[in-house]
């Protein structure tokens, strides 16, 4: 697509383009908006909770923002909240990236992270063991 | 004396077999049942495309009807009721009309257990008590209706179901084992 109709794609379109939402490194398509909005928003399980979420990953400013969105969306399924990368936290968040495997969350930095997760999900850790 | 065809329609709303007999009956102007037609898969798209290979022998025929046939829907499930709706996504602009149609198909208002609720104070969080709205998307996977905005969530639920709040999550008490 040209630059020009790009342009009016993203005046006229009412979805939020951002320039990070172009994937690079990122193994699958490199088709343009319209296959890259999917990987905006990611899904988000957690054990023992049937229902899952999708957060979008490029709301977030940082790791920190994310554990906070992820404490309003799931905190309430436990006894005393995700406190999701601190030390006394009960619980650990993975990822999954574009080659299907599943990572520590943190292991990257943030603009490296949020073109390659594709999921989320956050686990107990005296599950961890298998 | 009721037909085989309209015992059905109260038995299972779900039956596509039984809203094409009830378009071509009431196309032809008549109320014998046409020749059964194969039952087709319930999918919403089936249903969709089944409705549009239903005009194409019936020029003029105008909107209602055939819109009414041609909007895909979603089957909406009450965990625990046997018998399951079908609801037009499309038909509603927002998640607020969403919640509001299916207070409407699964609440009674006049139960007086039931807190009474203005329109405007009817959302997802508060329109079927005790229950969390939740739809399964493209990939099976079972998810809170309300973080995507409306548009998009149309085009990926495929079903919806209404579950009850204990069932969604089971808080583990300290040092007390949960089944993998």
């Amino acid at each position: 697509m040209g630059w020009p109709q790009l342009k009016s794609y993203m005046k006229n379109s009412d979805t939020v383009v951002h320039p990070l939402m172009i994937p690079q490194g990122c193994d699958d398509e490199t088709e343009g908006v319209q296959s890259s909005e999917r990987w905006v928003y990611v899904k988000v399980n957690m054990d023992g909770v049937v229902v899952g979420r999708k957060v979008c990953i490029l709301d977030q400013a940082g790791y920190s923002s994310l554990a906070l969105q992820l404490e309003e969306m799931f905190g309430k399924h436990t006894m005393s909240g995700l406190q999701l990368f601190k030390t006394e936290s009960e619980f650990s968040l993975f990822y999954r990236d574009q080659n299907e495997n599943w990572r520590i969350v943190g292991d990257i930095p943030w603009k490296a992270f949020i073109n390659c997760v594709k999921r989320l999900r956050i686990v107990r850790k005296d599950h961890e063991v298998s | 004396m009721k037909r085989r065809w309209q015992e059905k329609q109260l038995i299972n709303n779900d039956d596509q077999r039984f809203n094409s007999a009830e378009f071509y009956a009431k196309l032809m102007g008549t109320t014998t049942p046409p020749p059964p037609l194969p039952l087709p898969p319930t999918t919403t798209t089936t249903t969709y495309n089944m409705a549009c290979h239903n005009i194409h022998g019936f020029p003029g025929i105008e909107d209602d009807l055939i819109m009414s046939k041609m909007v895909p829907q979603v089957t909406v499930v009450l965990e625990g009721r046997s018998i399951c709706q079908r609801i037009s996504l499309i038909k509603h602009t927002s998640y607020q009309s969403l919640a509001k149609a299916l207070r409407h198909m699964f609440v009674d208002e006049s139960d007086h257990q039931v807190e009474h609720l203005s329109d405007k104070d009817i959302d997802l969080s508060n329109a079927i008590p005790g229950h969390v709205i939740a739809y399964e998307d493209m990939e099976d996977d079972l998810l809170l209706a309300g973080d995507l905005n409306y548009k998009d969530f149309v085009r990926v639920a495929k079903r919806i179901r209404i579950i009850p709040v204990k069932a969604n999550s089971r808080k583990a008490r300290r040092g007390a084992k949960v089944e993998p």
